[in-house]
């Protein structure tokens, strides 16, 4: 637990969660509540990461409405073992199933929020701590420390690691193995189109303001689906030269464009946060994964 | 006191001569030194840099050669110095000469002529000969000038040749390093409009700087003559952010080495004199060192201050402004940095956490309020009371996108929008925000293809990489007493007079030929518009009186200058800049025809 938290504060703490797993309170309420116990939204998300907390959060009345169960697993890439956070829906038989690849900032809460929602709707979810090779994203101090971690991963060692978490999730009991898709967010939208070029078993890929692959559009066979901001012009401005790319390679490639909506849109917890534009890239997300 | 300290200073020699009249030499306990400068076949040659090096010293003088190809430099300080004479088309030619004040010292030059002269081409006097004769080519030149001048002069590019797999190489490179050098990475978005033309680019290039003939006719630009030709340039070496303790070696003096790498190092980005004459640097470039530093032009000493930052490195900094009360504002690492001149206690202010964070520039009210940029605007600090007050665009867009910021008489500051060819202004007074929009630029619709306009419309433009018809306000300057503001149009290659009471805009198309990069803007006690021309290793002076511009030279290639600031304690002010690339600080002195026969 972080040391500028103090004894007063843990008892607000304890109490803020209790009443959110008790159903009393919002997710937001809670994060609301944590923000202004710790004094700041790096603080708060500091101590649900390093408490341990956050990877068994979720409400009793949530959990039942959405039918979903939570896990922490760890699974092999070569030599060491990926930390991962497992979603499941509660109902019997075989899943489609989605990796969902995390922001510069490492598995954070936001992240396990969007792999129950897609577990609630219907999905085995499976989010992979990809600074698993650098301790992982609870050893990170803060933040800042998580992004630069991040920076000084190895890309064909976290892309080897997204493809054992593809091979892990094929042979998962509850999983439909053809039916296995990518959805990244930022620094994981590049990663979730470069699995795409690399596991032609992909059901789907997903990008949410991420940029593209270099090369290897000729070896793409899921379609892939990219969300872009209005306002992200680096990323989006890309938007042109990828379509060719995939319209050369004969694939299939389905993007769009959020008027008024900047870079991270989606993500719920962040201040560029763009709820109409969010709500519509899901509904798109989950028709496209369906498809 | 400040007189005479003057009087006695190394370097300030034409300052004093200037504020009191002139002086025998003896009395200013220096030397002279002065001479001619003729061809090889014994041609005097006017306009050619003469530059002079003491021994032992972190300065270097520069003076022009006249109608008849004679010098004269100010009075030097004793000591061995190197000399050497540089002009585009002719050998760097070099002397030394021992000054102990006891006489005149004579250096006469023959400089022999130099064939291949194209590496002391300044960058516009490259883009001025790149061919039009096609439309083909005007449209490339123009594709190129807007996509590869923007974070780099041009010389730096068009210096080399490589065939076109090697200039695809070095766009795949240039496409997703950073403005700093970082090392470019495949997950990073290459910047998008270089990505679409860099086939077009890489053949392009091939073409004119290729391995085989090309059909570039260099048009050097003519040199300086008259009042231009007798001005006096003191280079400073700003140490290397990197190591304080060594100067940069490769650095552009030597015209012939072409335009310097800027991997040794970078940083010398914006520079005020304080009211006792030392020079205050903001340090963009990250190092362990110093967030910012003062320069004492009369010793040429470097001393740097430092704001902690994370990971062992300082706060970074960008701009500077200094008011009148000594104290000297800056960014520092999103916050605003504050430092007393005079007792050099240094502090900072964090911008509340629902506000944006301070960006790179900074301009004062006349009530001492500081505006600093930001990616959304700009915001209002108050030095009375600490506080912040936040000024969003009325025009929204992806974040980092103002640059400049300038006061105006009213209290208004003004941000430039640079992709949005906007300027916000925030009245400090009531809050309330309005918008001036600027015109695109004209002349280039028949360059535009269809293919061009669909990548343009998708894409848009951003700082250093921008569509054909972009106007690009960069920086700009206020002239409080008759609330005029002053933009500098970087892609727009102009100058745009605002009222700050109509909002009225003129423009004033620079008038020579190439892209000399009008930057940054600032008005001196006279009224006379200054502009740094990031590209032409010259600043410029626009008079609004008589609407003519007059232009001085910098004896530098490679300056790439961000900033300009005038020193108007003086008669004449004194110009200084910053030089980003070759990382030195300049100041420019003024003599009349007068002065200077009077001198002999």
């Amino acid at each position: 637990m972080p040391e500028s938290v103090g004894t007063d504060a843990n008892l607000g703490i304890q109490e803020t969660v209790d009443r959110y797993r008790k159903g009393i309170i919002t997710r937001r309420d809670l994060l609301r509540s944590l923000i202004a116990v710790t004094g700041s939204y790096t603080a708060a998300h500091l101590f649900l990461e390093t408490s341990g907390l956050a990877a068994t959060l979720i409400s009793q009345v949530e959990s039942a409405a959405a039918k979903v169960t939570a896990e922490t697993i760890r699974y092999p890439s070569g030599d060491i073992q990926i930390e991962g956070y497992l979603v499941k829906p509660k109902s019997s038989g075989k899943h489609p199933a989605v990796i969902v690849i995390h922001e510069n900032r490492g598995l954070n809460e936001h992240i396990r929020d969007v792999a129950r929602r897609f577990a609630a709707e219907g999905f085995v979810a499976l989010g992979p701590d990809l600074l698993s090779r650098a301790g992982g994203t609870a050893k990170m101090k803060s933040e800042r420390e998580a992004t630069e971690a991040i920076g000084r991963l190895p890309l064909t060692g976290v892309l080897d690691d997204l493809k054992a978490g593809f091979e892990y999730m094929s042979k998962h009991p509850d999983v439909e193995p053809q039916r296995i898709s990518s959805v990244g967010f930022c620094w994981g939208g590049w990663r979730s189109f470069m699995v795409a070029t690399t596991v032609p078993q992909l059901h789907r890929a997903v990008v949410f303001y991420g940029s593209s692959p270099p090369a290897g559009y000729e070896n793409i066979q899921a379609p892939v689906l990219a969300h872009y901001a209005q306002w992200d012009y680096q990323i989006t401005g890309n938007s042109l030269w990828t379509s060719d790319r995939m319209k050369q390679a004969g694939k299939k490639f389905t993007y769009y464009v959020y008027p008024e909506s900047e870079h991270a849109f989606f993500n719920d917890t962040g201040p560029r946060h763009n709820p109409s534009a969010a709500k519509l890239a899901w509904t798109r997300t989950l028709e496209f994964l369906r498809s | 006191m400040l007189i005479k300290k003057r009087l006695f200073g190394l370097v300030a020699g034409v300052v004093a001569v200037s504020l009191l009249g002139f002086l025998p030499r003896s009395a200013a306990a220096a030397s002279a030194l002065q001479g001619t400068v003729q061809s090889a076949s014994g041609q005097s040659l006017e306009g050619v840099a003469v530059s002079a090096r003491a021994n032992g010293k972190t300065y270097t003088t520069t003076v022009y050669t006249d109608s008849l190809g004679a010098y004269d430099f100010p009075p030097l300080d004793n000591g061995h110095y190197r000399i050497w004479a540089q002009a585009v088309g002719f050998e760097t030619t070099r002397a030394e000469a021992d000054l102990d004040g006891s006489q005149t010292a004579r250096r006469e030059f023959r400089m022999p002529t130099l064939q291949d002269f194209s590496k002391q081409l300044t960058g516009t006097e490259w883009i001025a000969s790149l061919p039009e004769d096609t439309k083909e080519n005007r449209r490339l030149k123009a594709i190129f000038r807007s996509n590869c001048s923007g974070c780099h002069t041009p010389n730096f590019v068009l210096q080399n040749r490589f065939d076109e797999a090697g200039w695809r190489k070095v766009i795949d490179v240039m496409e997703t390093v950073g403005i700093y050098g970082d090392p470019p990475r495949l997950d990073r978005a290459p910047v998008p409009l270089v990505r679409q033309y860099k086939e077009e680019l890489a053949v392009y290039l091939a073409k004119m700087r290729g391995p085989g003939p090309s059909p570039i006719k260099f048009q050097p630009y003519s040199r300086p003559r008259g009042e231009t030709a007798r001005v006096v340039v003191t280079e400073y070496d700003y140490t290397s952010s990197a190591n304080p303790s060594e100067p940069v070696t490769h650095d552009g003096s030597d015209w012939m080495e072409g335009v310097p790498s800027a991997y040794e190092a970078r940083g010398s980005h914006d520079a005020e004199v304080d009211q006792n004459g030392f020079v205050w640097i903001a340090d963009s470039q990250a190092n362990s060192a110093r967030t910012v530093a003062r320069l004492d032009p009369k010793t040429g000493e470097v001393k740097n201050f430092k704001l902690q930052g994370e990971g062992g490195l300082a706060m970074r900094s960008h701009g500077i402004v200094i008011d009148s009360k000594g104290i000297a504002w800056f960014n520092a690492s999103g916050g605003l940095g504050k430092i007393d001149t005079k007792t050099e206690k240094i502090e900072r202010f964090e911008p509340p956490q629902e506000m944006a964070r301070a960006g790179g520039t900074l301009d004062l009210d006349s009530n001492g309020n500081v505006c600093i940029s930001t990616n959304e605007g700009a915001l209002k600090f108050d030095p009375a009371t600490n506080k912040f007050t936040d000024f969003k665009s009325k025009t929204r867009g992806s974040p980092g996108r103002t640059y400049g910021v300038a006061v105006d008489g009213a209290s208004n500051c003004w941000w430039a929008q640079m992709n949005f060819d906007k300027l916000g202004v925030g009245n400090f007074r009531t809050g309330e925000i309005t918008e001036v929009a600027l015109r695109p630029v004209s002349g280039v619709e028949d360059l535009i293809t269809e293919r061009d306009r669909r990548i343009f419309s998708i894409i848009g433009s951003d700082w250093n990489s921008a569509t054909l018809d972009q106007q690009a306000p960069r920086r700009l300057g206020s002239d409080k007493k008759t609330n005029t503001v002053w933009v500098a149009m970087w892609w727009g290659n102009s100058l745009a007079k605002i009222d700050g009471r109509t909002h009225k805009v003129t423009y004033y198309p620079h008038p020579g030929p190439g892209f000399p990069g009008v930057y940054d803007t600032t008005i001196d006690k006279n009224g006379m518009v200054w502009m740094n021309l990031m590209n032409d290793d010259r600043v410029a002076k626009f008079d609004p009186k008589t609407e003519k511009w007059t232009e001085y030279p910098l004896p530098t290639r490679g300056t790439e200058t961000r900033f300009i600031a005038v020193d108007n304690r003086t008669d004449p002010v004194e110009v200084w800049v910053p030089y980003w690339r070759a990382h030195k600080i300049a100041r420019i002195q003024f003599r009349t025809a007068e002065q200077l026969k009077a001198q002999r």
